[in-house]
């Protein structure tokens, strides 16, 4: 069994056994040739499990793991966050004759004023984020059912939108922006005031650009060129079914955030990975003298114009504030992740040792016993 | 080829089962997590090639030892390698990954933002977290698979990553957006979500609790229980390292002197197991004898040429179990002999193989050219005309007492028609006083071999 396949292997040009001697020369040789790549004697490293290796690298994990778990968690436990849901499922909620009376056809919209209290003063700048549960957001269907052309401000997109938009893609006349996901656009419009000790109310400026990426700003989401007016680039469309104004007249007042390129439209359209999501709405710019916090301790008042029905679909519907560091808002899973792991590790690395030290086969010879 | 198969049903598990887990949150709406070409591009440019160079370069234990140990082939016939319960072992592993690699972004992100406030939560951050974990994952397991590292497994397991990269950063870019709105939905994804640091803190702890179990469990078996050819492998390492000092001696011949034990040492296609065994073999082929006494004339003409390491191997070992230590001329005890002997002709071999200038540095050193007209003339009857024939042109001696070892231990035709060649080859040796007996099969290669060896 030996003698044949080595003989083959060693010797180019020679037969094995009983064919070669006498008639070897009129035989073609089919045998790979003798170099390096083809006989498989390419020069390698062959690395090998060792203790020495495998122990010290779960110590090092482990040693590194903790202390950037740690970190993280400290940070995480320095982010304020807030957050208070209005949906108004409660009869008890402010919110609540609202949520009842919701119609689309509804002219007047209905507005509603949820009280809270900060307990601790939020410094830097804030973020607002509204947040909705139970939307889902990664449906297949609704995907799907954008044109971006069209919102890259392809004219042909403009008045033919893409089959995929179906069936918010045209009634009577071409809809743009097309689509399921324009078309559930969020409306709810939201104020902050902050009441004084003495009972006066100060409204908290918000800031509704650069909420966005830039890249969807600059590059993925373009008006129409042709005329600044946008009135006149988007005639022969429709607004979506369920908006109460065109996409012409989201911002009217600044036209570098009217149109397609409105952040909050350009922020609902980048759609969300889960069920559970928050968009971020406006940004609380820091006060310039940096000694007062942004929103100091105290008493609030959200003002929310209700136009956005969730309760058909059982949805929730929340504003968060929070404050931002440079691992993003509050998020204590991570730290306690890091932490778990690098503890799991390290002690993984020392039943280890100790399992190799008790019954590990050691054999450090160059002979094999067997 | 069974890590292979493993493998591939680990990173497709690993691959696949993160649609499953995502439809509980979808709507089960069969929403992809993945960017639709990344899902194109995965099984066939960024994991194919690493996995191929493993199948076709990977060699568990060098040639040479594997047929010092034939034992090594015993799990391959008794189908240890791959079966059921290895299979499902692989799965689920893949399953263990698809686990870690959808519930730690979710967890992580759902609740993240941005250090400019926006939320990581977006759906096409996720996907490029989860898709470049996914393959930096699947890209660690194979490098930890890989037993064999040649130059070609390094340059598609790297390579693998780095066009990764490169095609995700080219399909996310503003260019090939401008050309096909359409198709390219994730301009600018790659470059906002590959700056974030949570991203990659997400990354690094989704690779450390894949891999780390799967290090722990193998840690542990290597520990244990090692299999025969891990021990083989642990063997040739420690041979390496001492074996280094005595290497740079026979550099001589070699190019650059390295340490033959470490580079060029490995011949052959050798492998140690099968993933399947088809059928029986052909034990009893051979143990009958029957294709031995014609390929014992091949064999005496290899033998004559290259060097009898092989055949020395054999035959010490058979001289170890079978017969007593004979002999004469000074040599040690078999078992010994077998050690030093052993480890002599695996440098021949090994320099033969490394290249072909060694060789006749070796066959000078054998018995001289002056017995092989005598053998032309003088043979005993029983031996075939084609071995004397086949002697001259090979024009350097034999050792013919290499050739006798095997058969002695086999079977008793093999022994006969060594026996005859080795009395043909035998008779007029004397002046190199190598052997003791001319008919007695004492094993003269240890002190043949000590000439070359120093």
């Amino acid at each position: 069994m030996m003698a044949p396949s080595y003989n083959a292997k060693e010797e180019d040009g020679h037969q094995p056994g009983a064919t070669g001697h006498g008639g070897a020369g009129t035989m073609t040789n089919k045998k790979p040739d003798n170099t390096a790549f083809k006989q498989q004697r390419l020069p390698a490293w062959q690395p090998i499990l060792t203790a020495g290796t495998v122990l010290p690298a779960f110590f090092v994990i482990g040693l590194i793991f903790i202390p950037i778990g740690v970190g993280l968690f400290v940070t995480s436990n320095n982010i304020k966050e807030f957050e208070i849901d209005y949906t108004g499922v409660d009869m008890s909620s402010p919110c609540y004759n609202c949520s009842q009376s919701y119609s689309w056809n509804n002219t007047q919209s209905c507005t509603c004023s949820v009280h809270f209290s900060l307990d601790q003063p939020f410094e830097s700048n804030v973020f607002m984020y509204y947040g909705l549960s139970n939307f889902y957001q990664n449906h297949r269907r609704y995907v799907k059912s954008r044109d971006d052309s069209q919102l890259n401000g392809d004219k042909t997109s403009l008045q033919s939108p893409s089959k995929e938009c179906e069936p918010y893609r045209s009634s009577d006349k071409p809809i743009a922006p097309c689509g399921a996901i324009a078309n559930s656009l969020f409306n709810d419009t939201l104020e902050l005031y902050y009441i004084d000790p003495n009972g006066s109310r100060t409204a908290i400026p918000l800031v509704k650009k650069g909420i966005a990426w830039w890249t969807d700003k600059h590059v993925k989401f373009r008006n129409p060129s042709g005329n600044n007016n946008l009135t006149v680039v988007f005639q022969g469309t429709s607004k979506p079914v369920n908006w109460r104004k065109p996409v012409f007249e989201l911002d009217p007042l600044d036209s570098d955030n009217n149109g397609f390129i409105n952040e909050d439209f350009i922020v609902w359209m980048r759609t969300a990975a889960l069920p559970t999501f928050r968009k971020l709405y406006c940004i609380i710019q820091k006060k310039p003298n940096n000694m007062t916090p942004t929103l100091p301790r105290g008493e609030y008042i959200l003002e929310v114009t209700y136009n956005y029905p969730v309760r058909s679909f059982d949805g929730r519907k929340r504003m968060i504030l929070s404050t931002i560091s440079w691992m993003g808002g509050k998020n204590p899973f991570l730290g306690i992740a890091y932490i778990t792991v690098g503890s799991v590790c390290f002690c993984l690395g020392l039943v280890l040792l100790s399992i190799h030290y008790r019954y590990g086969k050691r054999n450090n010879s160059a002979e094999i016993s067997s | 080829m069974c890590r292979f198969l493993c493998y591939f049903f680990y990173k497709n598990f690993a691959f696949t089962m993160v649609h499953f887990w995502f439809g509980f949150f979808c709507g089960f709406s069969a929403q992809t997590v993945y960017d639709q070409y990344f899902i194109t591009l995965y099984n066939i440019v960024y994991t194919s090639l690493p996995v191929l160079a493993m199948g076709i370069f990977d060699q568990d234990v060098p040639e040479q030892r594997s047929l010092e140990y034939p034992k090594l082939y015993e799990p391959g016939q008794l189908n240890l390698l791959f079966n059921k319960r290895e299979f499902f072992i692989c799965i689920t592993q893949g399953i263990y990954t698809s686990v870690v690699l959808f519930f730690l972004p979710y967890a992580i992100l759902s609740h993240g933002t941005q250090g400019t406030g926006e939320p990581l939560a977006d759906y096409q951050t996720f996907a490029v977290t989860t898709a470049t974990a996914l393959v930096i994952v699947v890209s660690v397991q194979i490098a930890l698979d890989t037993g064999y590292w040649t130059a070609i497994n390094h340059f598609f397991v790297w390579g693998s990553v780095g066009s990764f990269f490169t095609i995700m950063l080219a399909m996310h870019s503003q260019t090939l957006f401008s050309i096909f709105p359409n198709q390219f939905h994730f301009v600018g994804s790659a470059q906002s979500t590959l700056v974030q640091p949570l991203v990659w803190l997400t990354i690094v702890l989704a690779t450390v609790i894949c891999i780390v179990p799967v290090l722990a469990f193998r840690f542990l078996k290597l520990d244990l229980k090692p299999q025969l050819s891990d021990t083989v492998r642990y063997t040739q390492l420690v041979r390496q390292k001492t074996r280094k000092p005595a290497g740079r001696c026979m550099g001589g011949v070699r190019v650059g002197g390295v340490p033959e034990g470490r580079l060029g040492a490995r011949g052959g296609s050798r492998r140690s197991g099968y993933a399947f065994a088809h059928q029986e073999g052909f034990g009893e082929l051979i143990t009958s004898g029957k294709n031995m006494r014609l390929s014992s004339l091949a064999l005496a003409n290899f033998a004559s040429r290259h060097s009898s390491s092989w055949i020395d191997t054999l035959r010490k070992k058979k001289h170890s179990n079978t017969h007593p230590p004979q002999s004469a001329s000074g040599e040690s005890s078999p078992a010994p002999s077998y050690v030093s002997g052993s480890a002599p002709p695996l440098s021949n071999s090994s320099s033969l193989l490394g290249g072909s200038q060694d060789t006749p540095v070796e066959e000078g050193t054998h018995t001289p050219p002056v017995i092989l007209p005598q053998v032309a003339s003088g043979p005993p009857t029983n031996t075939p005309p084609a071995l004397a024939s086949a002697q001259v042109p090979s024009a350097d001696a034999l050792t013919p007492t290499s050739v006798r070892s095997p058969g002695g231990d086999s079977v008793g035709g093999w022994n006969l028609s060594l026996g005859a060649v080795q009395d043909a080859l035998f008779g007029w040796r004397g002046g190199a006083a190598h052997t003791s007996g001319t008919s007695s099969p004492g094993p003269p290669p240890v002190p043949k071999d000590t000439n070359h060896t120093v």
